[in-house]
């Protein structure tokens, strides 16, 4: 007599969770196999949606230490003690003291956590420890080559989950691979429109693209060091030398000179058409520590931000290319059952990989509107063409945009799909 | 298993850093389970925190032959929820979340991934309360059948019954009527 459905749904659910691929499981159960795919996708889909659910990292790390802190003072308060001032006197001093001595230990367990695999209880400690190496970076070229790095060691725990057999650590893990790539190309973006919205070369408003000037007219800023002056359709971009007088801390609107052609500002960011074009003293406000951001005396991208820049996008690319060879060669020691999936990861991986190698070919191709600025500290000069500055405003989901969200995850889910029917007919046919 | 019952054992003999494993083995899953029956991130945290302390004043009355560990866990944080469902039922508190699951990271993402957790939270509200607890404490706690038998306190087969009408339930209402 077969099972019960509900017994077979279990079983299975059960069975995919080890790694099994659905077909497989689908097999052993004909009669339900129609009902048993709808309802096995639903309960996996529930998995992956509640999924993103984590407790911020901040709020783990203090309350690991909060808890901490009452063991401490449990441990050293004798059962007997009543509360009065003395003793909340004293239990906030042990417990001051608790988290002073925690926090010198935890440097010992952040240290040992540095190795922990995402199946070993130390791999939260680790995470917690990454996210405040991340919260201290300050400035976006560094968090992005740490993003990098941070997605480089989760393609090394990948491949040591994989070479183990466990999916699911995988799965969870390569969530968060995804993720720290995202934000490493995000970062990278961010750098590049910044880069050029500094340098002026090209105004734009979210809703209607770029503000075409008409020729002979010129954008003029304010400010005591040299203007950026800009002229279309021949767009000069002028680097402003690199000067000592300080920039005025400038907190209006910076005064345009009208453009023949008047500007509707789009309907949903009516004051974003004056805020793209940002002055000088804006970004030294905004980003004073960032030197990939603008000159910090004349708010122009200076020759060393340039460079630093061209630095962090190679650093991330070749981090980048260094996680897909770790997962490229996890997949030679992988067991059949993870295979699949793992194919799927480097198939996205490699897609991101070519983004960024393409951000990177952007940067270096020389335009017609290509500017180059030379470094005393290296020996190339890094070309820099202007672009469009890219609105940061809200879009609904297109093509492209999706690519970041979950899109990404159901493309990546179905491919884990697919290739487990591709899997499962293998083996089908090899039996 | 063994491991953990290890540990629990240490954790009763007063070895402090057997606790601190079991905390990090368990913390996120338990806030996971808190964060989609009440409304905000604030109370899941206040709450993750809570079922933590009881569960350290509580682990030397803790005997495993009664009870797995993991099951008498996430039974105080069900009697946790509990109070607090009943609690905020007589306050009447705003439905759902006022706050994002993610709160970093890019805004599409983030907009994507809280908008999908807002849906999922909004389907469990709809089911029947036994096939709330099963649904989340099996798929989004990712306890085992055994484990979350023992936390409800009903049978393996009841729990598998349960499950399967939850996930068939949760079908229905993410993505309409099933036509198999």
């Amino acid at each position: 007599m077969s099972k019960k459905i509900e017994e077979a749904f279990n079983e299975c659910f059960e069975r995919l969770l080890s790694g099994e691929s659905l077909n497989s499981c689908l097999s052993s159960y004909p009669e339900y196999a129609a009902e048993l795919d709808f309802m096995l996708r639903t309960a996996f889909d529930v998995k992956r949606k509640a999924f993103p659910v984590q407790p911020r990292p901040e709020f783990r790390y203090w309350s690991r230490i909060r808890m901490q802190g009452i063991q401490d003072a449990d441990y050293k308060q004798p059962a007997s003690s009543k509360i009065n001032t003395y003793n909340i006197r004293r239990n906030l001093a042990i417990s001051m003291a608790a988290i002073l001595v925690f926090v010198l230990a935890s440097s010992g367990t952040a240290a040992a956590s540095s190795d922990a695999m995402p199946d070993q209880p130390l791999y939260e400690v680790k995470l917690a420890v990454e996210q405040v190496e991340l919260t201290l970076t300050p400035s976006d070229t560094a968090k992005a080559k740490l993003y990098a790095n941070l997605a480089e060691k989760r393609a090394q725990e990948i491949a040591t989950m994989a070479s183990k057999g466990k999916t699911d650590k995988v799965l969870s893990t390569t969530t968060k691979m995804y993720y720290q790539l995202d934000q490493a190309e995000q970062l990278l973006a961010n750098l590049d429109s910044s880069l050029n919205e500094s340098s002026g070369a090209t105004l734009s408003v979210p809703s209607s693209g770029t503000i075409s000037l008409p020729a002979q007219s010129t954008v003029s800023i304010p400010a005591p060091t040299p203007a950026p002056t800009v002229t279309a359709p021949a767009v000069t971009v002028t680097p402003a030398p690199i000067t000592t007088t300080p920039a005025p801390s400038v907190k209006t609107a910076p005064n345009l000179t009208a453009p023949a052609t008047p500007v509707t500002p789009a309907p949903t960011a009516p004051a974003t058409s004056v805020t793209t074009l940002t002055t000088p003293s804006e970004n030294v406000t905004q980003y004073p520590q960032d030197e990939s951001q603008s000159d910090s005396k004349s708010g122009q991208p200076s020759a060393r931000s340039i460079t630093a820049a061209g630095k962090a996008k190679l650093s991330v690319t070749a981090s980048a290319a260094k996680t897909l060879t770790i997962l490229q060669d996890a997949l030679d020691k992988a067991p059949d059952s993870v295979k699949p999936s793992l194919n799927a990861i480097i198939e996205h991986t490699r897609t991101t990989n070519a983004r960024f190698n393409r951000q990177n070919s952007d940067s270096d191709t020389s335009g017609d509107l290509v500017t180059t600025y030379s470094d005393n500290t290296t020996d190339k000069p890094l070309p820099v063409k202007p672009k469009s500055v890219t609105p940061q405003t809200f879009v609904p989901s297109d093509n492209t945009t999706r690519n970041h969200g979950n899109n990404r995850f159901n493309t990546y889910n179905k491919g884990i799909i697919n290739n487990e029917n591709a899997d499962s007919d293998d083996s089908v046919d090899n039996r | 298993m063994q491991i953990e019952e290890q540990l629990v054992q240490r954790a009763i003999n007063g070895d402090r850093d057997a606790f601190t494993r079991i905390y990090d083995l368990h913390f996120d899953k338990i806030y996971r389970y808190i964060y989609v029956r009440v409304h905000s991130q604030a109370e899941a945290e206040d709450l993750t925190q809570e079922v933590f302390i009881k569960a350290y004043e509580g682990i030397n009355s803790y005997k495993w032959r009664d009870l797995p560990f993991t099951a008498w866990l996430f039974k105080i944080a069900h009697n946790r929820v509990i109070d607090y469902v009943r609690k905020a039922s007589k306050e009447k508190k705003a439905s759902l979340d006022e706050a994002g699951a993610i709160a970093s990271g890019d805004p599409v993402y983030i907009t994507e991934q809280n908008f999908e957790v807002y849906q999922l939270k909004n389907a469990l509200e709809k089911l029947p309360n036994a096939q709330r607890e099963v649904a989340t404490l099996r798929f989004i706690s990712e306890l085992s059948i055994a484990e979350v038998a023992k936390t409800l306190g009903k049978s393996e087969g009841t729990v598998k019954a349960l499950q399967f009408n939850a996930v068939a339930s949760l079908r229905k209402l993410l993505y309409g009527k099933i036509d198999v």
